[in-house]
């Protein structure tokens, strides 16, 4: 036991001291904020409008209602934005829009003529509306760039609108009557939790599962990664028969492993202490006014959820250590080591594809069943345990499947570790391996 | 008294090759033993298993009469001939790691490490990183790090591979030292004369076998006291005649023969000084050198 504390805690200065360990705990969170904040800021950014738009009418009756719809929907969205609602979109600059008769000429023929225009920077672009506009409901919209699909969207809102506005107009409906038949509809949740107590749920609970899925499949790779690396590098710098002639090999791997976990700890609670600080002393910092605990309570983060995850985290942490400490041991280089991992990360990335059905359906059979295979368990169960709590039975059976296989697993790997950190020839086939896992 | 070390008929079998083949060997307590033999003897798989880095398919391994993987462990101090060392550590960071892996008090071990780093000429490079120290300096720490502790047994393969002819001075100095405060020491070398120098006793194995055993004065009187040494200066024919010498080693200007069979020594002098200028002549029980050459060569012709 003092031995496994002396390796652990060594291994663990060793790494923590470097440049590369400092670097990672401070820009990966701002890596991982800008990946995330970047698009949406740069979504915000208002886009500023090239040219007038020229919408040319054949059908006579569309122009004006569309020019109002358009006019009207900027109005709205600047209404919706003072009111601080979330849903602010870009381009939100007035887009101007100019009149032009057809006069006689063919479709074929105003296009020429307006793209001469657009080509001569006079006009940002052009909207057409063929004769039969308002039977078939199709417009075209020409311009250099048709890729604003924000500038799209508004289009086509404003020239449904202006149809529908039209065809009500021609009908023998009432428009009075018919406004309000049309209005938007929406869907409120609210999730029913233990007790039968309904909370409204704005898409939280889909967050908080998302945040702890992705978290647990990153770690697994980042953390699997390095402990790979750790282990080959007893073999590459050939400091492994030293070590297991003071050191037992088992416990020499289970010092490493958790090492590595002591250290994914540091620098987990490090980000978390990071966001908790930087929201604690800013509040219009971008988690938002509320505090953390607020938000962690809006998410349905309980004490015995937390729990919850922090026991299936671990359990499938050290699990997938194991298995990554073998593979390390097994190969000769870390050129290798990429290939021969296949059988780890494949089983991580199916266990995230099988995440977004868990989010869907965290009951259903395949994944009620895929739940108890040990590689998928780390991510199915929070994910799970977020978004519908899984009977209490069935959490304590998943859990004990996965112990059972974390303690096997570290067997295996500790007879891998045993014979493989002194081979340094090729990498050992399926046979062979056995072999090592059996030998005495 | 126990042996240090008792090896019982230990076998291993890699992939259908013996590499080792029911050994027996006794190591006295405070004895210098050399185990000999040539490259994929069974020397490093035998001091592997001695340490339970891998384990035998069969026979047993007593330490001071004890049968327990662990106790060998604790007893026994172990420098490997494929020496690496953490690239990333300092060299006392390294020595005081290993030191606490053993059980021992930090203080005593940066005492003990100043003394050795002084000793070996490092004490320069005491916060260097590992990978910033030459290969010979690199094993002299690996060195330090295996004797710190003061071990009952010390198992050294190896041990002077890669040094200069100084540190190899300071190292075999350094042994003495060790033996004589006790340790029983057990080391490989192919140099031979180092052997007959510092080893009490000896073992020779091949292709996993025993092959020679017993002190080296024992190992060297049954080899016969016929063996002559020559050193010339010109050019010797006579050392090809087989009809006068049965086997040679010869380098040009020095050689160590067996006469052929009922040939007198006084002849073998004869066509000595009519071919070459003799410098040296002497008739000695042969070198360790010459037993092994003569063993190993002896069971490939038989083989």
């Amino acid at each position: 036991m003092q031995q496994i504390w002396t390796v652990l805690w060594q291994e663990y200065l060793l790494k923590v001291r470097t440049r590369g360990f400092l670097i990672g705990t401070f820009l990966f969170p701002l890596l991982i904020a800008g990946t995330g904040a970047l698009p949406m800021l740069l979504m915000r950014v208002g886009v500023k409008p090239v040219g007038a738009i020229a919408v040319a009418d054949a059908s006579g009756r569309l122009g004006d209602a569309f020019v109002r719809a358009l006019a009207d929907t900027s109005a709205a969205r600047r209404v919706t934005r003072a009111e601080g609602s979330s849903r602010r979109n870009a381009s939100d600059g007035r887009l101007e829009t100019v009149l032009i008769p057809f006069a006689n000429r063919t479709h074929d023929q105003v296009v020429a003529d307006l793209s001469a225009q657009v080509d001569q920077e006079q006009i940002g672009g052009f909207l057409l509306f063929g004769e039969d506009a308002v039977e078939t409901g199709r417009s075209e919209f020409y311009a250099r760039n048709v890729s604003d699909f924000v500038r799209n969207q508004r289009l086509e809102d404003a020239f449904t609108r202006a149809v529908r506005q039209v065809r009500i107009a021609s009908s023998n409906f009432d428009a009075a009557q018919i406004e309000p038949i049309l209005r938007d509809t929406r869907l409120d949740t609210y999730k029913v939790a233990e007790g039968g107590l309904a909370k409204a749920d704005r898409g939280n609970t889909f967050l908080l599962a998302y945040i702890v899925g992705m978290s647990l499949y990153i770690s697994l790779f980042v953390y699997g990664a390095m402990l790979l690396r750790v282990v080959l590098e007893e073999k590459t710098s050939r400091s492994a028969e030293v070590m297991v002639s003071i050191v037992r090999p088992e416990r020499l791997l289970t010092g490493k492993i958790l090492s590595v976990a002591l250290l994914a700890a540091t620098q987990i609670g490090a980000w978390i202490a990071v966001v908790g600080l930087v929201s604690a002393m800013n509040p219009g910092f971008a988690v938002g006014g509320a505090q953390f605990g607020n938000i962690a309570a809006q998410m349905g983060l309980t004490p015995g959820l937390v729990t919850g995850l922090v026991a299936f985290f671990l359990l499938g942490f050290l699990f997938y250590a194991a298995c990554f400490g073998a593979i390390g041991a097994m190969v000769p280089s870390e050129a290798e080591a990429q290939q021969a991992q296949a059988p780890i990360t494949i089983p991580i990335v199916i266990a995230l594809m099988l995440m977004f059905l868990a989010i869907r359906d965290p009951n259903g059979v395949v994944i009620r069943i895929a739940s108890f295979v040990p590689f998928f368990a780390p991510i199915l169960m929070p994910v799970r345990m977020c978004v519908v709590m899984p009977p209490i039975w069935e959490t304590i059976l998943v859990f004990l499947t996965l112990l059972g296989s974390t303690f096997a697993a570290f067997w295996v790997a500790g007879r891998i570790f045993r014979v493989g950190i002194l081979m340094h020839g090729k990498r050992p086939n399926l046979p062979e391996l056995l072999k090592w896992v059996k030998a005495r | 008294m126990a042996d240090a070390l008792l090896l019982d008929g230990i076998e291993k079998t890699y992939d259908q090759v013996r590499a080792v083949d029911t050994l027996h060997l006794a190591v006295p307590q405070g004895s210098v033993y050399g185990l000999l033999g040539p490259n994929g003897a069974g020397k490093t798989t035998t001091i592997r298993m001695i340490l339970d880095i891998i384990r035998p398919d069969a026979g047993r391994i007593l330490v001071f009469g004890e049968d327990d993987p662990e106790m060998r462990r604790k007893r026994i101090s172990y420098l490997p001939e494929e020496r690496g060392l953490y690239r990333k550590m300092k060299v006392r960071e390294l020595v005081l790691y290993i030191a606490r892996l053993r059980g021992m008090d930090s203080a005593e071990a940066r005492k003990r490490s100043d003394y050795w780093f002084q000793r070996f000429d490092l004490t320069a490079f005491a916060d260097a990183k590992l990978e910033a120290l030459s290969k010979g300096m690199g094993q002299k720490v690996q060195f330090i790090a295996t004797i710190l502790h003061r071990p009952d047994v010390l198992i050294l393969d190896e041990p002077f591979s890669g040094l200069d002819p100084v540190n190899v001075e300071l190292v075999k100095e350094v042994m003495q030292e060790v033996h004589r405060e006790g340790a029983t020491i057990l080391f490989s070398t192919h140099q031979m004369d180092t052997v007959e120098r510092l080893c009490d006793a000896i073992c020779l194995i091949n292709h996993g076998k025993k092959v020679l055993e017993g002190s080296v004065g024992d190992v060297r009187r049954k080899h016969g006291t016929n063996s002559i040494q020559i050193e010339y200066e010109g050019v010797a024919k006579f050392l090809a005649d087989r009809s006068l010498i049965a086997s040679v080693d010869d380098t040009g200007r020095y050689a160590e023969l067996t006469p052929a069979p009922g040939v007198e020594t006084q002849r073998i002098l004869e066509a000595a000084v009519r071919e070459v200028r003799v410098r040296r002549f002497e008739v000695m029980e042969p070198s360790l050198h010459r037993i092994f050459v003569d063993t190993v060569r002896g069971m490939s012709a038989g083989a």
